[in-house]
Parts: C-alpha cells; sequence; structure tokens
C-alpha cells in the first residue's frame, strides 16, 4: 500500500502515543501494585501481631491449655483471613513447643508430644485409681483430677486425628518473608517474644486484593483509554491542520503550469515554511510561465498539430504576398474551418477533438503540394493553406478535395447535422491581379467572408472569391 | 473401659465441681511458715523491662485486686512440706501452700493429692471465695499453674527467693 505523508504521520504518532501510554499504564501499576500488596501484608502483621503476647506466653510456660481455651479459638476463628496459623518454639525449659490452627478444621491442636507423654498419662490415671481405693480418701478431689487427665487424653487422640486432617490440606511452604502466593495466600513468619525464641507462621486468604488488582487494572486500563483517545484526536487535528495547506497547494500546482491561478495560490500567506513553499512555488510559477510564452514564440510550429503555427503565418504571409507579386503569380488562401466543432468538443471530449484537429490537419498535409504550398493552423479549429503558383480554378480544386478528403475519414460527428461526420467548410480567395492595395488581412477578410458562406449554404461546402 | 466410664461419671459432675474451690480451706494456717513475701504491683505500675512473660500475665490476671493499688501476696507453706516446696515437689497428701492478700482476706490454696495439685480460694473465715470473680476460679488456677508446665513444677509457681532456703 502507498500510504501518504499523512497517513505515515497519524501512524508513526499513533503507534508513539500507543507505545507511551502503555508504558506509562504499566509504570503506574508497577508504582501502586506493590504499594496495595504491601498495606496488605502490612495489615495482617498487625492482625498476627495481635497474637504474639498470648502465644509467646504459651511457648515459655509450655502451655498448652492456653491454646484450648474458646476465648483464643474463637479470636482465631473471628480473624476472618486467618487460613492456618503454626507454632514451632521453645519453652522455658528447652522443650519443644508446637501447635496449629487451621480455619478448616475450626480449631487448635498441639503438634508435639513428648514420645512418653500417652504412658504417663496412665500412669496419673492409675495412681489416682488406686488412690480411689483408699477410704479416708476425698473422692470428689480425686474424681476431678481423673477427669481432668481424662480429658487430656482424649485430646491427644483428637489431636493425632487433627495433624493427620491436616496433612491433607496442602498447605504452602512459608518462609519468613512475607509472600503471596499464587492462590492468593499470604504467607510469613513472625518471631515470638519469649525468651527462647521461637517461629508463629501464618497462611492468611488475600484474595480481597484480586479485587483491589482488578480495580486498579482497570482504572488504569480506562484512564489509557482516555489518554489515548484524547491525544489521538488531537494528532489527527494537529496533522490535519499541518497537512491540510500541503494537500491544497499539490492540488492547485496540479494544473498544466500555464493554467496555475497564480494569483490566489493557497496557503501563500501563512507565516510558516509551507507559506514560504507556497511563495516559492509562486516565483517558480511565474518564471516558467514567462520562460515557456517566451520558448513558444520563438516556436513556428502548432505543437498539437504540428502544422504551422498563426504567430508564424503573420511572420511570412506578407513576404509570401510580396514574392507573388513580384514574379506575378496568382496567391490563393483557403479559411478552412471544422463545422460544428464546439459540439464535437462538447460531446466527445477535449482529446477526442485534439485527436480530430490532428486528423484534419494530417489530411491537409496530404492533398496541398509540400514543396509549394502553405498549412497553418490559424487557431482553434481553424486552419490555413498558402497555394502560390496555382490558379484561381485551381485553388477552388484543392479546396473541394480537402473537403471530400475530411468527409472520406469517416470521423464520426453524430451532432454535424445531415453529414453525422466530420466535415469542413472552406471559403477560398485568390489574388489574380495584384495591387498594391490588396492586404493579407484584406485576403483573410474576404476568405472569411467566403467561409461564412459555405457555412451559410449547409456546411461541407467550398465558396471561392477573387480578388 | 474402666477409664470410658469414670470419665462419664466425671462428665456428669463436672460443672457443679468447676464452681467451686477443690482444694480444702487449711486449718492452722497461722503455724505455717513465711517462705516469701511478694507483690502484685498496682495496675498502673509498669513493669521493668525483661519482666518474664509468665509473670507479666499474672500480674495482669491479679492486679484488680485492692482496687487496683497493688497488694502484699505472701505465701506461707506447712512445715513438714517445706523441703518439698523447695524443690518444687513431689508433694504429698494435703494442702501445700497459701498466698494470702494481706490487704484484701483473700486466700489462694493449694493442695495436693496422689501426687496432683488441686486448688482453692477462701476468705479468712475459710468462705469458699472461687466464684466471686472469674480469676479465683479452679480452672484459672489450673490454666497457670497446672498448665506453665516449664515454669510451676508439680502445681506450685513461686521461685523459693526466701531467707529461709538460704540458710
Ligand atoms: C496467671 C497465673 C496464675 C494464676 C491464674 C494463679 N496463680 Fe497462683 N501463683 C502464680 C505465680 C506466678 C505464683 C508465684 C508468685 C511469686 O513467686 O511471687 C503463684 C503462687 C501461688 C501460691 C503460692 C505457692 C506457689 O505456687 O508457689 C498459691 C497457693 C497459689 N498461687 C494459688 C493459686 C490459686 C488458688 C489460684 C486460682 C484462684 C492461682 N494461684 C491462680 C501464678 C498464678
Amino acid at each position: 500500500m502507498n500510504m501518504g505523508l499523512k497517513h505515515k504521520l497519524i501512524l508513526t504518532f499513533l503507534t508513539v502515543q500507543i507505545v507511551l501510554t502503555t508504558c506509562a499504564g504499566y509504570y503506574q501499576y508497577k508504582q501502586q501494585w506493590p504499594l496495595l500488596e504491601s498495606q496488605s501484608v502490612e495489615n495482617h502483621k498487625n492482625i498476627a501481631r495481635q497474637l504474639n503476647n498470648i502465644i509467646s506466653l504459651s511457648i515459655e510456660g509450655n502451655n498448652y491449655a492456653n491454646i484450648y481455651l474458646p476465648t483464643f479459638v474463637d479470636r482465631l476463628k473471628s480473624m476472618s483471613s486467618l487460613i492456618y496459623l503454626e507454632v514451632n518454639g521453645v519453652s522455658e525449659r528447652s522443650n519443644k513447643y508446637q501447635f496449629a490452627y487451621h480455619k478448616a478444621l475450626g480449631e487448635t491442636w498441639r503438634n508435639y508430644y513428648p514420645a512418653n507423654y500417652s504412658a504417663s498419662l496412665d500412669e496419673r490415671i492409675e495412681k489416682l485409681s488406686t488412690a480411689l481405693l483408699n477410704k479416708n480418701i476425698d473422692t470428689v478431689k480425686v474424681n476431678f483430677l481423673l477427669h481432668r487427665i481424662e480429658e487430656e487424653k482424649l485430646k491427644y487422640t483428637q489431636n493425632l486425628k487433627q495433624k493427620k486432617a491436616l496433612s491433607q490440606l496442602n498447605l504452602p511452604f512459608i518462609k519468613n518473608t512475607p509472600a503471596i502466593q499464587k492462590n492468593w495466600m499470604l504467607t510469613f513468619s513472625i518471631p515470638s517474644t519469649n525468651n527462647k525464641g521461637g517461629n508463629i507462621n501464618f497462611i492468611f486468604d488475600v484474595s480481597p486484593l484480586k479485587q483491589l488488582q482488578d480495580t486498579l487494572l482497570r482504572s488504569l486500563l480506562l484512564e489509557s483509554f482516555f489518554t489515548l483517545s484524547i491525544t489521538s484526536l488531537l494528532i489527527i487535528l494537529a496533522i490535519q491542520w499541518f497537512i491540510h495547506p500541503i494537500e491544497q497547494l499539490t492540488k492547485h500546482l496540479s494544473h498544466d503550469i500555464q493554467a496555475i491561478d497564480i494569483d490566489n495560490i493557497p496557503a501563500i500567506t501563512t507565516n510558516n515554511e509551507i507559506g514560504d513553499l507556497a511563495r516559492k512555488f509562486k516565483v517558480l510559477v511565474s518564471n516558467t510561465s514567462q520562460h515557456i510564452r517566451f520558448i513558444e514564440e520563438l516556436s513556428t510550429l502548432d505543437t498539437l498539430t504540428n502544422l504551422l503555427n498563426r504567430r508564424h503565418f503573420d511572420k511570412i504571409a506578407n513576404d509570401l504576398l510580396l514574392r507573388a507579386k513580384q514574379h506575378d503569380l496568382v496567391f490563393s488562401l483557403l479559411f478552412i474551418d471544422i463545422d460544428n466543432f464546439k459540439k464535437y468538443n462538447d460531446n466527445y471530449g477535449h482529446n477526442e477533438g485534439d485527436v480530430a484537429l490532428q486528423k484534419v490537419a494530417a489530411t491537409l498535409l496530404n492533398t496541398v503540394n509540400k514543396d509549394d504550398d502553405y498549412c497553418f493552423r490559424f487557431g482553434g479549429e481553424e486552419f490555413l493553406v498558402v497555394l502560390i503558383n496555382k490558379t484561381h480554378e485551381q485553388a477552388c480544386k484543392v479546396a473541394k478535395s480537402i473537403c471530400t478528403s475530411i468527409e472520406d475519414e469517416n470521423i464520426e460527428h453524430l451532432f454535424n447535422q445531415t453529414h453525422n461526420k466530420l466535415t469542413v467548410s472552406i471559403g477560398a480567395c485568390s489574388i489574380i491581379e495584384h495591387n498594391d492595395n490588396v492586404k493579407i488581412k484584406d485576403i483573410l477578410k474576404n476568405a472569411d467572408n467566403a467561409l461564412y458562406k459555405a457555412k451559410g449554404s449547409g456546411k461541407n461546402k467550398v465558396c471561392c472569391t477573387v480578388i | 473401659m474402666k477409664s470410658i466410664l469414670i470419665f462419664i461419671t466425671l462428665c456428669l459432675l463436672t460443672p457443679s465441681l468447676w464452681a467451686n474451690s477443690t482444694a480444702s480451706f487449711p486449718k492452722n494456717i497461722n503455724e505455717w511458715i513465711l517462705v516469701k513475701e511478694s507483690i502484685i504491683p498496682g495496675k498502673n505500675v509498669e513493669l521493668p523491662e525483661g519482666t518474664s512473660l509468665f509473670i507479666q500475665n499474672t500480674v495482669r490476671t491479679y492486679n484488680w485486686i485492692n482496687q487496683g493499688k497493688g497488694t502484699k501476696l505472701n505465701i506461707y507453706v506447712p512445715k513438714e512440706k517445706l523441703t518439698s516446696y523447695k524443690t518444687h515437689g513431689p508433694y504429698a497428701d494435703g494442702p501445700t501452700a497459701v498466698g494470702i492478700y494481706e490487704d484484701s482476706n483473700i486466700i489462694f490454696v493449694t493442695e495436693h493429692i496422689a501426687g496432683e495439685a488441686i486448688y482453692g480460694t477462701y476468705d479468712r473465715e475459710g468462705n469458699d471465695i472461687s466464684s466471686s470473680h472469674p480469676s479465683f476460679n479452679v480452672q484459672a488456677c489450673i490454666q497457670c499453674h497446672t498448665s506453665n508446665k516449664d515454669i510451676c513444677m508439680n502445681g506450685t509457681c513461686a521461685t523459693p527467693i526466701i531467707d529461709i532456703f538460704q540458710k
């Protein structure tokens, strides 16, 4: 495709604009998204920190009762975004301390038991049961204790089950540094504050961030779209404004150089480079036209028909007449006009008109004696033929043969009534007796009158006169 | 099977038990030996940095006593249990220690039975006041004394620093 300057400019600017807007949008996203992310991370860290006290306290005392407290479990449950929590610490007497919570299970459970845990419970139960056998013993107190240990045992079996259930939950690996996983799970770890240390690992559901991301992306897209639309419009308008005078100038200059209206060149008053260009063009066009006129003056031939031109006729007609007079030869002038040529042009177009003129000219040249006679294009559809040393009758004969030759060419001209083909009318004037008073203009006048008569008598006619 | 049966009967009994002191009010406390004079600081007292989380928690739990102005807590141990108290057990059956809030007529009691600790809260007249405040409930005592396996041993928590042990 051959693209104009205008389209190239528009395309280039739009491409640049799209690239810039996209980059700007991407940059904004890169700036804003981490802020939202880190804000969310910070919020969740704050939630996490609120739990640090009670958890660290429990780690310190190797205290698992705390994590079963309904108040504690309810507190975890009320943190709607908390999915999972895992504690891994070292108690005051350097014991391993581990527990976990998962939203799906809705409970906390102890994750670590010393090897002899179950056995030691049984041992204590055994001891209390033995004590019950003593008659003096306070059975209420012993039963109270037994109940508590049984509860611990129950918890133990429950915890083992929960531990198993957890292993099926496919949790992501939790690193110390905050990370948002693909499924919008935020994982991080904070250190516990007890003496011997520990880690509290968290998994939070941060899927609301996805909505935030969507909103952010949507608003950035919308913003880019508006920027793009407005700038595109401005670019197109600017280019239009910039290119329009050039287009007008081109249109104005695309005529034949001599037909250019030099006084109305567009953008000529514009005060910029395009104005400069227009002004330079004006100078160029007027200089060139002058040169063309000068060259035309130098030339003798009519450029369309290759016959001698009128200027040349004006130049040599007197000489020819004088020479004829000196040698006492008959001087004849045939004034030839194509019949209804205006209609021909109007109906068949100027190009066809030019072709017809060329054919008439060729017929003229073929009919006359090239050595002695002269053929001119006098202007428009008028031709002149000068015959020297032909009798009046001979001249009239030549005229008639011109008439028939052209008719025989059979050039269609439906608007030349009755003939329906291209014809010419000829007025001829011969000087038989030379006389100083007879000038070329008189002969022309005479021939023209004769032509007028020929036209009046139905066209495609010859009318001959003598002086 | 036996343990399950016990468990079921206990479940039926428990709610009524939880409301009351499990440990009995000991006799002859005035013959016991003062092993530690402790203080629960007032509500507006800031604990020094580095105070263990457990102590911080204890203070938070009980600094409401005596209208939050702070209170003396004296710990007494019966003569025959002095040695086992020093080593945090093992304890023989019977009352083990009392913590007396001197300004407030509150007596915390720890007793042992078959090596396990049980608790109670009384006033000087021996009235059970364990249901007068959530932090006097025996479950609260257990939460600290029994559950903090690495701080309190065999159900007693104090780190005895009193002269009697230094002699
Ligand atoms: C928040 C934790 C906590 C709770 C709850 C708690 N105690 Fe204590 N208790 C302590 C600490 C700590 C000491 C040691 C104080 C000291 O060393 O000054 C202590 C000391 C005692 C003593 C002195 C003997 C000992 O353990 O060294 C008795 C008796 C006692 N508490 C009984 C109770 C009773 C009864 C309850 C329930 C009403 C109770 N405590 C609840 C933390 C607690």
